[in-house]
């Protein structure tokens, strides 16, 4: 118990060094580019209403808007400081559109683990209230699953 | 206006960046790939909360992730040094996992080298619990283990360490 104090006490003299400059950076300036615009604070009357911000969202939208709106009349290109519209969300779902079974793997504790390699599409319906129109948002991933194995 | 909700990340990460690194890089074969880890595990995490307020997510959760994260990078370091045996991986002798907090402490030194020595087993729970203050339910259930095997692995560790730490002080002495 003496020696297990000194360890405590040695060990409570080490500290986990900070991220260097360049990653701490790297990843503050990942956080800003999800977060998009700075959230404006408008009350809405209807507070069951989804606000959707996201980069990669943002940009299908704004390349599905983009089209209906050709035969309109010019108006200023979206901007990273335009305010997004409020769309709604009326469905999601994941489809499930392929599954690789990877085989066995173990990890680095030696646990045997089943490798399935699922490719997934998110498709969310999204609902503009301004124009009546609903859009189809599909974003595609991949995923990994790893599944111990306690029985052979 | 609102804030960006990237500032409450930012602070999140400047409070618990050098945890995160600490246990990435049990995972990973180098600090810029431990780095690498924890940001790839942000990343994850700030979509995974995004239908949950998109507020900095729980300590378990983040390490839970970059578990996942490092398990996938090594399939895929395994897989490469089957393919290119005649690369040679240098260490960078400059690596450390731990900084001490007195330059000239030369036990925290000769214990930092133990506690990077430790299996991964023994060294995560170690990192979670003593650097990160997670409980032992908590370490459970990011590892997939009971609470008491989460005990169990701590106890073991520090006496691991103490019988270590034993043995470089009689050698000091000898």
């Amino acid at each position: 118990m003496h020696d297990r104090d000194s360890v405590e006490t040695i060990l409570a003299r080490l500290m986990p060094p900070a991220l260097s400059m360049s990653a701490q950076q790297d990843i503050e300036a990942m956080l800003d580019k999800l977060a998009g615009p700075a959230a404006v604070n408008q009350p809405s009357s209807r507070p069951w209403r989804r606000r959707i911000i996201g980069g990669g969202l943002a940009a299908s939208l704004a390349a599905a808007l983009a089209i209906p709106r050709l035969m309109e009349p010019a108006k200023p290109a979206i901007t990273a400081t335009t305010p997004l519209p409020d769309f709604l969300l009326v469905g999601e779902s994941d489809r499930v559109e392929s599954t690789t079974d990877e085989g066995w793997s173990e990890t680095p504790d030696g646990i045997a683990v089943r490798a399935m390699r699922v490719r997934v599409i998110e498709e969310n319906s999204l609902f503009d209230e301004e124009t009546g129109m609903v859009m189809q948002v599909s974003q595609p991933r991949e995923e990994l699953l790893l599944m111990p194995i306690s029985t052979f | 206006m609102m804030e960006s909700p990237a500032t409450a990340w930012k602070q999140w990460l400047a409070e618990n960046g050098p945890r995160l690194l600490l246990f990435a890089r049990g995972w990973s074969q180098s600090r810029e790939d431990a780095e690498d880890l924890v940001q790839e595990a942000i990343l994850r995490m700030w979509h995974h909360q995004a239908d949950k307020g998109g507020t900095p997510p729980d300590l378990p959760l983040v390490f839970s992730t970059i578990r996942f994260c490092g398990l996938n990078h090594h399939r895929s370091v395994k897989r490469r040094r089957k393919r290119e045996e005649s690369i040679i991986y240098l260490n960078d002798f400059q690596d450390v996992w731990l900084d001490p907090v007195a330059d000239d402490d030369d036990y925290a030194l000769l214990l930092r080298n133990a506690v990077q020595s430790l299996s991964s087993k023994l060294r995560e729970v170690l990192i979670m619990k003593f650097w990160s203050d997670l409980t032992f339910q908590q370490i459970a259930e990011t590892l997939a283990i009971s609470p008491n095997t989460a005990a169990s692995r701590y106890r073991y560790a520090m006496e691991k360490l103490a019988h270590e730490l034993r043995r470089m002080k009689e050698v000091r002495h000898a």
